[in-house]
C-alpha cells in the first residue's frame, strides 16, 4: 500500500528542478498538515471537519456525489514544505510575463507552485513571481486583463496520459503551453486512483467487520461522521482531511446499512464500480473516471465565475483555469497560489460520483448504529 | 454587437439621425444602433439636450445605451429588464450571464435589494456594471423594477459613473438622473476623514463566507435569509422574474465580483505613485492605513464556529510578517484566515455581524509594499499600534488627522520629490509621530512598538512620556504575542471576551456609515 499520510522526513530532499527548498525538514513539532503537531488528535481533527462538513452551509454528501472544496483545511500550508494539495486536488497558478518592449503579453509562461516531484517531501516550482519595477507597472496598466490562470487539477496521479498525446495536437492553455500529463497530471502520491480506492475498501470492510461493534462506551461514536472520521484516522491518520474523513463516514455508513454494488460480487468489485480502476478504464476503452471530477456547490458541471474547463478530449472534467488578472500578480506576487487558494479553492469542488441506481442496501433489522435511510451515505447533522 | 464606442461619437451619432429622421412613431428604438432611427417621439428637444450633454466624454456602454434609447429629456421606456438586455448588448455579454444577486436590507424590515449584474461568468467584466432595485420600503410587496440605480465602470476616467433610474410619477416613463448626488451619501468615505476618499464604492458589507443575510443558494445555504424573507416577496412577479431558474446567483460569487470591484476602484488610488508628488495625493494613498474608510462585517459560518481570523487580528500582521520571514514561521496564525471558537454547548451565542477593518483598506496596505512605496517593516510598525483594535482605532486615526491638519495648514516643501511614490514613506514618518514631535520609532531596526491597546491611560501615559522601550518587541516576540492573544478566545468564555469590542466597533460602524446593518444586540449605552 502507498503511503497515505504526508511524511516529513528526517532530512531535507535534494530539488532536481529548482524551485521551492525546503529549508527544513518539519523541525520539531512544526510543519505544514495537521498531524504534524504534536498535539494532534482524532477528536479534535474529527469534531473540526464534521462542523465544517454537517454544520456548516455546503453540502457534501448529496445522492449522486461525496464532495469537498479544493482548498485545503486549516494546518495546511507551504510552512516548512510545499504540502497544499491534500483533497485529491493539486492547484498551482501558471502567469505569462510581458514583453515590456512591445508592450504584449508573449512572455515566458512561469509555473508558481506546481508540485513536480512527491517524495519525502514535496517538490515545486517556486512560490513567489519576482517582478521588476516595469513589470509592475505593465501589470498594473493591464489590471484587469487575464494574464494568468490558477490552474486545478483533478486528474489521479496514476491515470494514464491523454490520447493526444500520443498525437501530439493536445489543446493550449495561455498561448502556447500544451496541455500534458507532465504539468497537469496530479503528483502527489495520495492524490491517485488507487488511494482512493484503497480507502473506501479499507473502510467498507472495517466497519462491516464491526470495527466499532464493541467497547462503544465513546458517545461521540454514536455520531455517523465521527465514526467513519475516526475509522479513518485509525487506518491512515487522514481523519482531518474533508475528504478522507467524507469518503471514509459515508462507506462506513454503506456498510453498517449492508450495502453494496448491483452485480459486484465482492467488496473489490464493488469498489470497481463505484471508482473504476485506470487499469478497468483502459479495458474497456473509455475514460470514465480520469479524477474525480471538478465542479462547482451549485452543481457538479458548473464552476464558478471566471473559471473554466481546460479541455482533455474526454468529460473527465478534472482540470480547470481560473482567471488571474494582472492587479493579482501585482498584489500576490509573494505566493499565487496562495491567491487561487483563497480565490476560488473554496469554489471548485471535488465530486466522487456515486452510482445511486446501483447502490443496493439490505439494513440489518436490529443494526447497531442509527437507523439507516433509503440512502445512507447521505449523512446529516443528528 | 456594437464595439465600444467614445460616448461623444454616439451621442451625436444619436443627434444626427435623430434630427434627420424624425418620423419614426413614439416606441423606443431598443437597441437602436448609431446610423438607425433613435427617436422616441420627442426629437424636437434632442438639440441641446441637457441630458445628452450630460453624457458626453463617458466611457462606458450605459452612457452608450442611454444615448440610444433614452429620449433627449431623459425618459425612458420599459423596466430593469429592457435596461438590462441593452446593456448586454452593448457589453457584448450573453443574456444567460445576467446574474441576481439578493441582500435583505435589516434596516428596511429585510426587504430585498437585488444587485444584477452581465457578463458574470468573468468577475472583472462584471464588475464593470451594477444595476440594484431600490424598493427597499417594501410599499410594493416587491421589487419594483421600474426604480433602479447603476453604476458602470468608466475606464478612461477610472470611476464608477452613476445613474438613478426611476419614475417622477406614478405610471409615468422612468426618467435617468445622471450622477445623482444621494449615491454618494453611503459609498463615499465618510466626509469626517482628513481627505477625500472614494467618491463611490460599491459596498458588499457582508463580503464573506457565511454572506448573513444575502442569498448564497445556489452554492452555498444561505444564513439568515430564508428565515427572514417573506413568502409574499418571494412569490411576487417581479422578484420571481428576477431570481427564477438559473438567474439566481449565490453571494459566494458575487463575493469575487465585488473584489474585483474594488481592485478597480483601488487602482485609481494605487496608481497615484506615479504621479507628481503632491501633499493630498500623498496623503489619499496613506488614509486607509490609518483610518477606516470603509468596514466589513464579519459571522460566525452557521454552527461551525468557525469565522474570519481578522475578527481578532487585521490580517496585515500576518500578511507583513509573511512578507519579512516567509513561509518559516511557527505561529499558526500566519497562515490561517479563519478562527475556530470552542462550540457552544456551554451556552451563549455565535457572533454575528461583527465590524472587520474593510477590505479596501486592507489591500492597500499590501498594494503599498507590493509596490515599494512602502516596506513591510513600516506597516507592520503601524499595525502593531493599538492592535487589540485592528478597526476604529482612535490612536492609529488620530495620529494621521493630526498629520493632515498640521500639514494643510502649514504645507511641506515637495521639491524634491518627483513621485508621490518618493515622498509617501517620508509623509508615513511624519505621521508616525506623536504631536508632530516625538517618532514613533523603535531603539533600532528589525524592533516594533507593539502596543496593544492604546487607549488604557497607563499606555498613554506612557507614550506620552516618550517611554517606549517598555513596548519594544522584536517581530518573533510580536508574533508569540498575537499567537497567544487569539488562543485566549479558543477558551469556552472566547465569545464573551469579545463582546465588549463588537459594541464598541458596532456602535462607531454605527456612527460614521449610513450603511452599517443591523448588529443583533449591540449595546451603545
Amino acid at each position: 500500500m502507498i503511503a497515505l499520510v504526508a511524511s516529513c522526513g528526517p532530512e531535507p530532499q535534494p530539488t532536481p528542478d529548482a524551485g521551492v527548498t525546503p529549508p527544513a525538514a518539519c523541525d520539531g513539532a512544526k510543519c505544514d498538515t495537521p498531524t504534524d503537531s504534536e498535539d494532534y488528535n482524532w477528536e479534535d481533527a474529527c469534531t473540526a471537519r464534521r462542523a465544517d462538513v454537517l454544520e456548516g452551509n455546503r453540502e457534501t454528501f448529496t445522492p449522486d456525489h461525496i464532495r469537498w472544496a479544493c482548498a485545503d483545511v486549516e494546518g495546511v500550508n507551504a510552512r516548512n514544505s510545499e504540502d497544499r494539495g491534500q483533497e485529491y486536488c493539486e492547484y498551482f497558478a501558471m502567469i505569462q510575463l510581458p514583453d515590456i518592449d512591445e508592450d504584449e503579453l508573449t512572455g515566458p509562461v512561469i509555473d508558481l507552485g506546481r508540485i513536480t516531484e512527491a517524495e519525502d517531501i514535496n517538490v515545486a516550482t517556486p512560490l513567489e513571481l519576482e517582478l521588476d519595477d516595469d513589470q509592475i507597472d505593465w501589470y498594473d496598466d493591464h489590471s484587469d486583463d487575464v494574464v494568468g490562470h490558477c490552474v486545478f487539477t483533478s486528474w489521479h496521479v496514476d491515470f494514464p496520459e491523454m490520447a493526444c498525446e500520443e498525437t501530439g495536437d493536445c489543446p493550449t492553455v495561455l498561448g502556447d503551453v500544451t496541455v500534458d500529463a507532465e504539468r497537469f497530471r496530479m503528483k502527489v502520491g495520495f492524490n491517485s486512483n488507487f488511494a482512493a480506492r484503497d480507502l473506501l475498501k479499507d473502510c467498507m470492510a472495517a466497519a462491516s467487520q464491526g470495527a466499532y461493534s464493541t467497547g462503544l462506551d465513546d458517545p461521540q461514536l454514536d455520531d455517523d461522521f465521527l465514526r467513519g472520521c475516526k475509522l479513518a484516522d485509525d487506518l491512515y491518520q487522514t481523519g482531518w482531511r474533508f475528504s478522507d474523513s467524507s469518503i471514509c463516514a459515508a462507506a462506513t455508513r454503506l456498510a453498517e446499512c449492508g450495502c453494496g454494488v448491483e452485480g459486484a460480487a465482492d467488496l473489490e468489485e464493488a469498489v470497481g464500480a463505484m471508482i473504476p480502476s485506470p487499469e478497468q478504464q483502459v479495458e474497456a476503452g473509455e475514460v470514465a473516471l480520469r479524477g474525480f471530477p471538478l465542479g462547482g456547490w451549485g452543481a457538479a458541471d458548473k464552476l464558478p465565475s471566471g473559471c473554466k474547463y481546460i479541455e482533455t478530449g474526454d468529460d473527465a472534467g478534472t482540470l480547470v483555469a481560473c482567471e488571474i488578472y494582472g492587479i493579482d500578480v501585482v498584489d500576490n506576487a509573494n505566493d499565487p497560489k496562495e491567491f487561487c487558494r483563497k480565490q476560488y479553492g473554496d469554489n471548485i469542488v471535488v465530486h466522487v460520483p456515486i452510482p445511486q441506481d446501483k447502490v443496493i442496501c439490505d439494513a440489518p433489522e436490529d443494526g447497531q448504529y442509527n437507523q439507516c435511510s433509503a440512502q445512507p451515505w447521505i449523512l446529516q447533522a443528528q | 454587437m456594437m464595439n465600444r464606442n467614445n460616448i461623444s461619437s454616439i451621442v451625436s451619432c444619436a443627434l444626427a439621425f435623430a434630427l434627420s429622421a424624425c418620423s419614426g412613431g413614439d416606441e423606443p428604438a431598443a437597441n437602436a444602433q448609431p446610423g438607425e432611427e433613435t427617436c422616441t417621439g420627442k426629437c424636437d428637444s434632442v438639440e441641446g439636450s441637457a441630458f445628452f450633454a450630460s453624457l458626453e466624454g463617458r466611457d462606458e456602454p450605459v452612457a452608450d445605451f442611454l444615448a440610444l434609447n433614452a429620449g433627449a429629456d431623459g425618459t425612458l421606456e420599459g423596466d430593469y429588464q429592457t435596461i438590462l438586455d441593452g446593456v448586454a448588448e452593448q457589453y457584448g455579454c450573453d443574456p444567460e450571464t445576467i446574474k441576481t444577486f439578493v441582500i435583505l436590507l435589516s434596516n428596511r424590515n429585510h426587504f430585498p435589494r437585488n444587485i444584477v449584474t452581465i457578463c458574470s461568468d468573468s468577475p472583472s467584466r462584471a464588475s464593470r456594471f451594477f444595476l440594484s432595485t431600490q424598493s427597499d420600503e417594501g410599499e410594493l410587496g416587491d421589487i419594483d423594477g421600474r426604480n433602479v440605480k447603476i453604476a458602470a465602470w468608466d475606464s478612461d476616467a477610472d470611476k464608477y459613473n452613476l445613474y438613478e433610474i426611476k419614475p417622477e410619477y406614478e405610471g409615468g416613463p422612468m426618467v435617468v438622473s445622471v450622477e445623482p448626488d444621494k449615491c454618494v451619501t453611503c459609498h463615499a468615505t465618510p466626509s469626517t476623514l482628513a481627505v477625500p476618499g472614494e467618491v463611490f464604492a460599491p459596498i458588499m458589507n457582508e463580503l464573506t463566507n457565511p454572506w448573513t443575510l444575502w442569498s448564497a443558494e445556489p452554492d452555498f445555504r444561505s444564513h439568515r435569509f430564508d428565515e427572514f424573507l417573506a413568502d409574499g416577496v418571494k412569490d411576487a412577479p417581479v422578484y420571481s422574474s428576477m431570481t427564477e431558474g438559473d438567474k439566481l446567483g449565490s453571494a459566494s460569487q458575487l463575493e469575487t465580483i465585488m473584489r474585483s470591484a474594488f481592485d478597480r476602484v483601488a487602482k485609481g488610488r494605487i496608481d497615484l505613485r506615479r504621479e507628481p508628488a503632491s501633499l493630498t495625493s500623498s496623503l489619499r494613498m496613506l488614509q486607509p492605513l490609518f483610518c477606516d474608510e470603509s468596514v466589513n462585517y464579519a459571522s460566525e459560518n452557521h454552527s461551525t464556529n468557525q469565522v474570519q481570523s481578522n475578527i481578532l487580528v487585521d490580517s496585515s500582521i500576518s500578511s507583513m510578517l509573511l512578507e519579512l520571514g516567509g513561509y518559516t514561521w511557527e505561529e499558526d496564525f500566519i497562515y490561517e484566515d479563519r478562527f475556530r471558537f470552542a462550540d457552544l454547548s456551554a451556552g451563549g451565542e455565535y457572533i454575528e455581524v461583527m465590524p472587520v477593518r474593510g477590505d479596501l483598506s486592507v489591500s492597500m496596505d499590501k498594494r503599498l509594499v507590493s509596490r515599494r512605496v512602502l516596506d513591510a517593516e513600516s506597516v507592520l510598525r503601524l499595525r502593531a499600534l493599538d492592535w487589540h483594535k485592528p478597526v476604529f482605532s482612535e490612536f492609529r486615526c488620530g495620529l494621521f488627522q493630526a498629520a493632515a491638519a498640521r500639514m494643510k495648514s502649514s504645507p511641506p516643501d515637495l521639491s524634491e520629490y518627483e513621485t508621490n511614490a518618493d515622498y509617501v514613506p517620508v509623509l508615513f514618518e511624519e505621521i508616525m509621530t506623536l504631536d508632530g514631535q516625538t517618532p514613533l520609532l523603535p531603539s533600532e531596526p528589525g524592533r516594533l512598538l507593539v502596543v496593544p491597546d492604546a487607549s488604557a491611560p497607563e499606555v498613554r501615559e506612557a507614550l506620552a512620556a516618550g517611554a517606549f522601550g517598555e513596548f519594544e518587541r522584536g517581530y518573533d516576540l510580536f508574533a508569540l504575542d498575537v499567537e497567544a492573544y487569539l488562543e485566549s478566545f479558543k477558551g469556552e468564555d472566547g465569545r464573551q471576551l469579545l463582546e465588549a469590542e463588537r459594541n464598541r466597533r458596532g456602535c462607531a460602524a454605527r456612527a460614521t456609515f449610513p450603511s452599517a446593518p443591523q448588529m443583533p444586540n449591540l449595546s451603545c449605552d
